[in-house]
């Protein structure tokens, strides 16, 4: 008796297991081999086969096979109707930056673009409206371009204007950190100056650093420029306001003041927030622990409102980082602080109050004066998990969020007056790489643009739902993007231009009120590209996207198949060969999984799970198991009785050597034809899924090519994209299905004489 | 008779005892997800922490799981839904309207998938090796293997977009013109809404079908076989005859069986259909309440649907103890 449990109790070992399943299949294919002629429908067979071969082929040497990369995004030449224009900059320099240079006269029109190099030269290239040479369009017209020496590895670089514009370049020299100051402007039209006025010594090498620019306003005197530098102790602080007609020869004049925190670090960059020029100004400092408000005192005339001076005063109030007495840990770095500002950028009064939020998505806003919680909130991302906030963002309707996942690159906005995700939680948007620019609000269009670091670049709409994306021409952008400024186009042609530098070297810049024309019909495009099925709206090509598709599809299936047809073989060996209590247990919850609405049930599940690849499969694998388990417990039953397992019984076989060893080989045809109809459903449920909006967003599926044609609203125009991956579904499901009736056949010998 | 009433209060017992199962599968999976209602409340506009804590102890979800549980059972068991998370109504008025449209769609598909499948399947496997025979599997083997919602979408691109014959959206509209009827008269009604459901249903009845003929097809095929059949027809019985009366009533007995699978794909089905269609039935509200974490409204929806096939099943086991009465024994 002992030495029966002993061996009951041993799982036969893999080399045992492992023979039997070879010369199981070996029999069985020796089955297929001899009846593969007989009939009709095992034709049928061989030609899923060759189809389910052909979409392996593909899926192997998709790189090879497809006309372009995976990552392949139509350049925006094909996909975007918009006036551009490109520039040639010397190999020579690293490019770091593209700045827009706007004029103070003629409200902020563009016009100088510049491109920044890490060794400090910089190209100034004039711009002006008129007929744009490459399009023949009412456009953008670039001169040639002045070379002037700025300061090398600048670590800040702003340009800003009262009634006269200035240029900010910070760079660390030996004796310390040293902020350039330049009167900036464009004597003629093809000649532009950078007149040194000042230089600052900071003493400090700073780590933060936030500028506020209550700037243009017929009212100068409210006009005030506030930089403010930090590293973990100190702080300088450089405020500017524009000249009075009192203060002849002068552009205008700076107050500096500098703080020292010693009871504390500076953790994050700290902001001066202003109701109003002259009233409750406050320099917010985020320290490691809690923020720190002091007030802004302005020493000013009340008889012309002209400041004399601004000092930093005490502190005026200080909150912990905590939401209903629970402590989060905030975004720290640049961008740690934000507020919305009302009107345009340049006339941003009326502050109320700063922003602080936590890596895990808690946000707060804290009023400016008291320091009280104006709202607090909890960032939800629809259908997004495990997401890390990164930065924080100033924009006039919004705060704006800058996130990651694993994979994705996030943007949200959140509603100034409740914090949460504007518009029903949808006002975000996903990218497929992590963006390296601020989200920049587009004056007067409603827009924001960004870049990733893929070296693609962004248009969202008010909502940020992403209206165009594509990649610069010359083998994408190595700059994050810029917005440079608005020029007023004839024939009331937008004129709002974002500027990058190529990989090629070239200054590229764009208006961004250009037409997506995207999805594109199959055909040849202006950059020379042919696209056999056309592209998506994004300038995805569908062929390509359909072959690399196939991977996926055919990992999904097979994995999802095998899982599942492992699971209910096991279940089915099991209850056929315990009769009784187990069999009665394991059959019960059989009927219980086959009664169930699976489709609905696996919804609820990929909501649960969180959209990937891998939650597919195992909730594909859990749901499916049960019609197996049935046909496979029958199939024990009759094996059980035949005289080979008797035979066994009596020469002393274990029950799990019985079941495995002796039985499950047996048993085998049957799984292997189960697993056919599964590879089949599971390909079509995965399609089913990630249509709904629960797919897997990081991977190419046919699935969730259909689902962005629905989501970006092209269903019903776009037949080059809507029929490909839907005929690829049909076809890989059927093969294995055609597959599966021809196994059938074999298996069930019954079937064979029709 | 006294076996078959055995035979029905034991098959109620089992399907009551599933339903309990399914309902606490439910209740797991709700309480395993991820997000919380009370995350959901924190993004609500200019809302304070006691109005969140009022909510949390109106949805219960302060109290131990257990109670919540019970207080869970007891409410799906006497179809108290309670209020939505997202907008203000009780569950059971959303449904309300929701239930009838989404058991028409897909309820008559898949009766009509039956009637026409059960005597498709046998006529084509009477002419097996034929024209029709060939053309007809065919089909239903591609259809079989089509994802609904992409033919959906090819059906609305085509009949609905490109060739205007149908409608878009939606399930009535009052601005319809129809052969110049009165607007809000029950023929009115009656043809706008069969105009509008036309589309989805006959997607999911051409899926529906594919999957019934398929079965009777195999179904009928073994009963031809049968000594009965020869000698019904070795008698001059009429074709008709041996064919429906002999062959398709005997051959109708596995296709039954499999009648909850069918039901389960239909409402599968219905579901993706309902979303593709802009069909406002509980399908689409399902999908909607899953993103928009509205626990009440996905829960009760999903309860429903289960009990619709669970009821299904159980209809489908006494029609078959009715065809077949060895099964009642």
């Amino acid at each position: 008796m002992t030495e029966k449990e002993e061996s009951t109790s041993k799982t036969p070992d893999a080399g045992e297991f492992q023979v039997a399943g070879l010369r199981a299949f070996k029999k069985f294919w020796r089955g297929i081999a001899g009846t593969w002629k007989l009939d009709r429908q095992s034709k049928t067979g061989l030609v899923g086969m060759a189809i389910v071969l052909g979409f392996f082929i593909v899926a192997v040497f998709a790189p090879w096979l497809a006309p372009y990369d995976k990552d392949f995004k139509a350049p925006s030449i094909d996909t975007f109707i918009a006036d551009y224009a490109s520039e040639n900059l010397t190999a020579e320099a690293n490019w770091t930056r593209v700045l827009g240079l706007t004029s103070p006269q003629r409200d902020h029109s563009l016009e100088r673009v510049m491109a920044y190099s890490q060794e400090g030269t910089a190209l100034v290239f004039p711009v002006s409206e008129g007929v744009n040479e490459i399009t023949g369009q009412p456009g953008i017209i670039v001169d040639s371009p002045r070379t002037i020496q700025l300061p090398a590895n600048a670590s800040y670089i702003s340009h800003v204007h009262f009634s006269t514009t200035f240029l900010f370049v910070m760079n660390m020299t030996e004796d310390g950190a040293m902020l350039y100051e330049y009167n900036s402007y464009l004597p003629t039209t093809t000649h532009s100056m950078f007149e040194l006025v000042e230089r600052h010594n900071l003493s400090f090498e700073p780590k933060y650093n936030s500028n506020l620019w209550n700037g243009f306003s017929f009212v100068v005197q409210s006009a005030r420029l506030a930089i403010v530098f930090a590293d973990d102790h100190n702080l300088w602080m450089l405020n500017k306001r524009p000249s009075t007609i009192f203060e002849p020869g002068k552009s205008a004049v700076n107050f500096i003041n500098t703080l020292a925190i010693d009871d504390a670090t500076i953790i994050g960059n700290p902001v001066v927030v202003d109701g109003d020029f002259d009233n409750g100004s406050m320099l917010i400092v985020p320290t490691d622990i809690g923020l720190r408000a002091y007030t802004l005192n302005l020493n000013m005339s009340l008889l012309t409102g002209t400041v004399y001076n601004i000092t930093i005063g005490d502190i005026a109030w200080t909150r912990n980082y905590t939401i209903d007495d629970e402590p989060f840990e905030p975004v720290t770095g640049n961008n740690m602080l934000a507020f919305p500002y009302p009107y345009m950028p340049t006339t941003a009064l009326g502050k109320e109050y700063v922003v602080v939020a936590s890596k895990e998505g808690e946000v707060v806003a804290y009023d400016r004066v008291t320091g009280n919680t104006t709202w607090s909130s909890k960032l939800l991302l629809t259908g997004i998990r495990d997401f890390e906030i990164t930065s924080i963002h100033s924009s006039p309707d919004f705060i704006i969020i800058v996130g990651t996942t694993d994979t994705r690159g996030i943007v949200a906005g959140l509603d100034k007056k409740t914090g949460r995700v504007g518009e029903n939680n949808t006002m975000f948007a996903t990218v497929d790489a992590y963006l390296n620019s601020e989200p920049a609000y587009v004056i007067g269009q409603l827009m924001y643009v960004f870049s990733t670091t893929k070296g693609d670049i962004y248009l969202a709409n008010s909502l940020l739902k992403v209206n165009a994306t594509f990649a610069a021409p010359g083998g994408g952008a190595v700059t994050p993007v810029a917005f440079l400024g608005n020029i007023y186009i004839e024939m009331s042609r937008g004129g709002n231009y974002f500027g990058v530098v190529t990989a090629e070297d070239q200054l590229f810049m764009e208006t961004l009120t250009g037409v997506n024309i995207a999805p594109l019909p199959p055909g040849r495009y202006p950059s020379g590209n042919y696209y056999p099925l056309g592209t998506d709206w994004e300038g995805q090509c569908i062929l390509t996207q359909v072959m690399f598709g196939t991977r996926a599809e055919l990992l999904v299936g097979i994995t999802a198949a095998f899982v599942s047809v492992v699971i209910g073989t096991i279940v089915g060996l099991v209850a056929g060969f315990y009769p009784g209590l187990v069999d009665d247990l394991l059959m019960r919850t059989t009927d219980v999984m086959l009664s169930l609405p699976y489709l609905v049930i696996m919804l609820l599940f990929a909501a649960a799970f969180g959209p990937s690849l891998m939650n597919i499969v195992i909730i594909f694998a859990i749901l499916s198991w049960a019609g197996i388990a049935r046909v496979i417990r029958s199939v024990t039953l009759t094996i059980k009785e035949r005289a080979f397992v008797d035979a066994a019984i009596v020469s002393g076989a274990s029950d799990s050597r019985l079941i495995f060893r002796h039985i499950g080989p047996n048993v085998l045809p049957f799984t292997f034809l189960y697993m056919t109809f599964m590879i089949s459903g599971a390909i079509v449920t995965e399609a089913i899924l990630a249509f709904l909006g629960f797919g897997d967003p990081t991977n190419i599926t046919w699935g969730m090519m259909l689902q962005f044609l629905q989501i970006s609203g092209h269903s019903l125009s776009a037949p080059w994209w809507l029929l490909p991956p839907g005929i690829a579904i049909t076809l890989l499901s059927l093969a294995f299905y055609l597959i599966g009736r021809a196994f059938d056949e074999v298996v069930n010998p019954r079937l064979r004489k029709r | 008779m006294a076996g078959m009433s055995r035979y029905i209060v034991a098959r109620s017992i089992q399907t009551f005892v599933t339903l309990l199962i399914i309902l606490t599968l439910i209740f797991i999976m709700f309480e395993s997800l991820p997000a919380k209602p009370q995350d959901l409340l924190r993004t609500a506009p200019n809302i304070t922490q006691a109005q969140i804590d009022a909510m949390t102890t109106l949805y219960g979800y302060d109290r131990p799981i257990l109670e919540r549980y019970g207080k869970y059972m007891f409410n799906m068991l006497t179809f108290d839904f309670g209020i939505s998370f997202s907008r203000a109504e009780e569950v059971s008025n959303i449904l309300e309207d929701r239930i009838p449209r989404t058991l028409l769609l897909f309820g008559s598909a898949t009766i009509l998938a039956y009637l026409i499948g059960i005597y498709l399947g046998a006529l084509i496997a009477w002419r097996r090796g034929g024209i029709l025979d060939g053309s007809t599997v065919v089909v239903s083997l591609v259809f079989y293997n089509m994802p609904s919602f992409w033919i959906g979408l090819i059906f609305l691109v085509v009949f609905a977009s490109q060739l205007d014959w149908f409608p878009l959206t939606g399930w009535y509209d009052e601005t319809d013109v129809i052969f110049g009827l009165e607007p809000g008269t029950l023929l009115f009604k009656i043809l706008d809404i069969a105009w509008h459901m036309f589309l989805p249903m006959l997607v999911l009845l051409l899926l529906s079908l594919a999957g019934t003929v398929l079965l009777m097809r195999t179904a009928m095929l073994d009963v031809i076989g049968e000594n009965y059949m020869i000698t019904a027809k070795a008698i001059g019985l009429p074709e008709r005859k041996v064919l429906f009366k002999h062959g398709a009533r005997n051959a109708m007995l596995p296709v039954v069986t499999s009648f909850i699978i069918a039901f389960v794909f239909a409402i599968g089905g219905a579901v993706v259909l309902e979303n593709v269609f802009s069909f406002p039935g509980m399908g689409a509200l399902y999908i909607q309440a899953l993103f928009q974490l509205d626990f009440p409204v996905a829960e009760a929806t999903l309860y429903i649907i289960t009990l619709m096939v669970l009821l299904g099943n159980f209809a489908a086991d006494l029609l078959y103890s009715y065809l077949d009465p060895r099964v009642r024994m």
